[in-house]
């Protein structure tokens, strides 16, 4: 596998599971404001 | 009905009663429509022939300027709808598009996730079957043979199994694959009639982390075969995420790339569809749509490149080297999933039965959980537009489904009926409706109550800029892949219809649907205003008054 092949493995691996653990994240630790 | 229609104090009446339990359950609900066959199956067969690496440029840019915004416009549409008291396409861009001509374009998002689920349940039933095959033993491919005759084993299974040969449900002279239909049929219509929280949301709550743990094992096995056959040392894992991942960037300078990127996006998200309009529809008025729009399509993106990037090509070229692979990408998306792969699970040695089991379960997994999204607008709308009770609505959804879905395993040679249902629907019309919607959205409703509308109740703020994005951007670049796409297919595709009784069948298939959807519209219509409802969307935007 080449450099290049790597990069654009790894970079779009984590980009997606990144984003998908942000949203996660944010959507269970939302608080809904009282009331 | 009637009665309770009567006036506008009666829009809450006019509401099924139905709403999601949970937060995380809608948005479970649109990633399970979401994430299907085309994650694993179809994704790393674009982008090992457009590019390798290099097709994520493409990829991410339709991402970010298709996907995204149009599904959070219709996250949007769908939660305002839903206030008005409306839960369908039609009705819903009835209200966007400000009259009859938006409405009616509006069936599409009815016709589409109908007509689609009149095939999607017959390949279910296939990964069901195929599932049940690995289950008890496998497909009856030898091990000891060659690779050209263990394709040849997998591919007389495949078309036996699908009726490929000839038309008839006696698909490979037994009726085998018709009860694994009749099965999946009956699944699918029983989730959906038990209703949105009690029906699909119970399913995909626990189908979703099922289907990622079946992926993540076979993921696990897959990065983990190393190097099977000493007598092939360049057949490894490594070079089988090569063969995926290395970039070629003259392909960016090919159209073809982009096409096929923004293709692939588009379908995957199930943007186009009609699916979230109706699912955004049953939220509360102050839901958050935007976290909610975005955690869908990261979860739909996780399953597309996290799994289906790494799992499907380097397991085959794993075990097939260079030269096979090169023909089954070309093989298509069914072929690399039903022909190409069992071969792979064969050489897997004991586990091979196990794997393969887990990826055919996990398949139709991805599979069920899209195709119970595409019944569910087709019963709402027959209870919004008639006004009748549930019972009466399925019992006409399951007739319409039923027929269609019947016909389509009946016609079954060469798969051309349902391929071409998938041409025009699937695929063709998803562009129209997708374009009808971002329109709506953007010019008819507005950019600045559209954005006004989908930060009420947002958990994150869209960053500024994608109000031009959502405004220019999207629906030029739409128009763009729109005309490009047409330009390379529409004519052959014509051509094809004429020339193919059975493409002809399908079309008026199509058709028939079609006009029951209109006829259903002219009926709701009728009603919708005798009950006093905003049909053409006239009342001020900012109405806190709606459903209240």
């Amino acid at each position: 596998m080449t450099s290049g092949g790597w990069l654009f493995m790894l970079a779009s691996i984590a980009f997606v599971v990144i984003l998908t653990v942000w949203c996660f994240y944010r959507v269970l630790t939302w608080k809904d404001p009282p009331g | 009905m009637n009665d309770k229609l009567a006036g506008r104090g009666a829009r809450v009446e006019h509401h099924h009663h139905d709403e999601w339990g949970t937060r995380l359950g809608v948005i479970l609900a649109v990633a399970g429509s979401a994430v299907g066959l085309g994650n694993f199956l179809r994704f790393p067969g674009q982008a090992a022939q457009n590019g390798g690496g290099a097709f994520m440029i493409p990829y991410i840019c339709a991402l970010l300027f298709l996907g995204i915004p149009i599904g959070w416009a219709e996250w949007t549409m769908g939660r305002y709808g839903g206030r008005k008291g409306f839960h369908t396409a039609p009705s819903i861009l009835g209200v966007f598009g400000r009259g009859a001509l938006a409405r009616y374009l509006g069936v599409m998002g009815i016709l589409i996730p109908l007509a689609v689920s009149f095939y999607y349940t017959y390949i279910e039933a296939w990964c069901l079957g195929y599932f049940w095959h690995y289950l008890i033993g496998g497909i009856g491919i030898d091990p000891a043979g060659g690779i050209h005759e263990q394709t040849a084993r997998a591919a007389t299974f495949y078309n036996d199994f699908t009726g490929r040969g000839e038309n008839g449900i006696f698909a490979g002279g037994s009726l085998e694959t018709f009860w694994f239909w009749v099965i999946t049929f009956a699944l699918n219509i029983w989730i959906v009639y038990r209703g949105l929280a009690k029906g699909i949301e119970k399913f995909v709550s626990w189908a979703m982390p099922m289907m990622a743990v079946c992926a993540l094992i076979v993921l696990v096995r897959v990065l983990t075969l190393g190097t099977p056959d000493p007598r092939h040392p360049d057949q490894n894992v490594l070079n089988g995420l090569a063969f995926m991942w290395n970039p070629r960037f003259d392909a960016l300078g090919n159209p073809q790339t982009w096409l096929a990127a923004a293709g692939q996006i588009f379908f995957s998200l199930s943007v186009g569809f009609g699916v979230i309009l109706n699912y955004a529809s049953y939220l509360k008025q102050k839901d958050d749509v935007v976290l909610s729009g975005l955690t869908a399509s990261a979860t739909n993106e996780l399953f597309e490149v996290g799994f289906g990037g790494l799992i499907t090509l380097t397991a085959a070229f794993v075990f097939l080297g260079t030269s096979n692979m090169i023909e089954a990408v070309q093989g298509g998306t069914f072929g690399l999933g039903f022909t190409t792969l069992p071969v792979v699970f064969t050489h897997m040695g004991a586990a091979g039965n196990a794997i393969g089991a887990l990826w055919f379960l996990m398949l139709f997994i991805a599979a069920i959980t899209s195709s119970i999204s595409m019944y569910q607008p087709a019963l709402a709308f027959f209870r919004e537009s008639l006004g009748w009770s549930k019972q009466k609505s399925t019992a006409l959804m399951v007739a319409v489904c039923l027929s269609g879905s019947f016909l389509v395993m009946y016609y079954s040679r060469d798969g051309i009926f349902w391929s071409t249902i998938d041409d025009w629907v699937g695929t063709f019309m998803i562009f129209v409706f997708a374009m009808v919607q971002i329109i709506c959205f953007s010019w008819v409703f507005g950019i600045e109550r559209g954005w006004k509308e989908a930060h009420a109740g947002a958990h994150v703020r869209i960053p500024r800029y994608y109000k031009f994005i959502m405004k220019y951007v999207t629906p030029l670049y739409l128009i763009g892949v729109f005309a490009a796409f047409c330009r390379q297919n529409l004519g052959g595709w014509v051509r094809s219809v004429a020339d193919e009784p059975l493409r002809l069948g399908a079309i008026a298939l199509v058709a028939g649907a079609a006009c029951l959807l209109v006829a259903c519209t002219v009926i709701g219509e009728r009603r919708w205003r005798a009950a006093g409802l905003d049909v053409d969307g006239r009342e001020d935007f900012n109405d806190g008054r709606s459903g209240s």
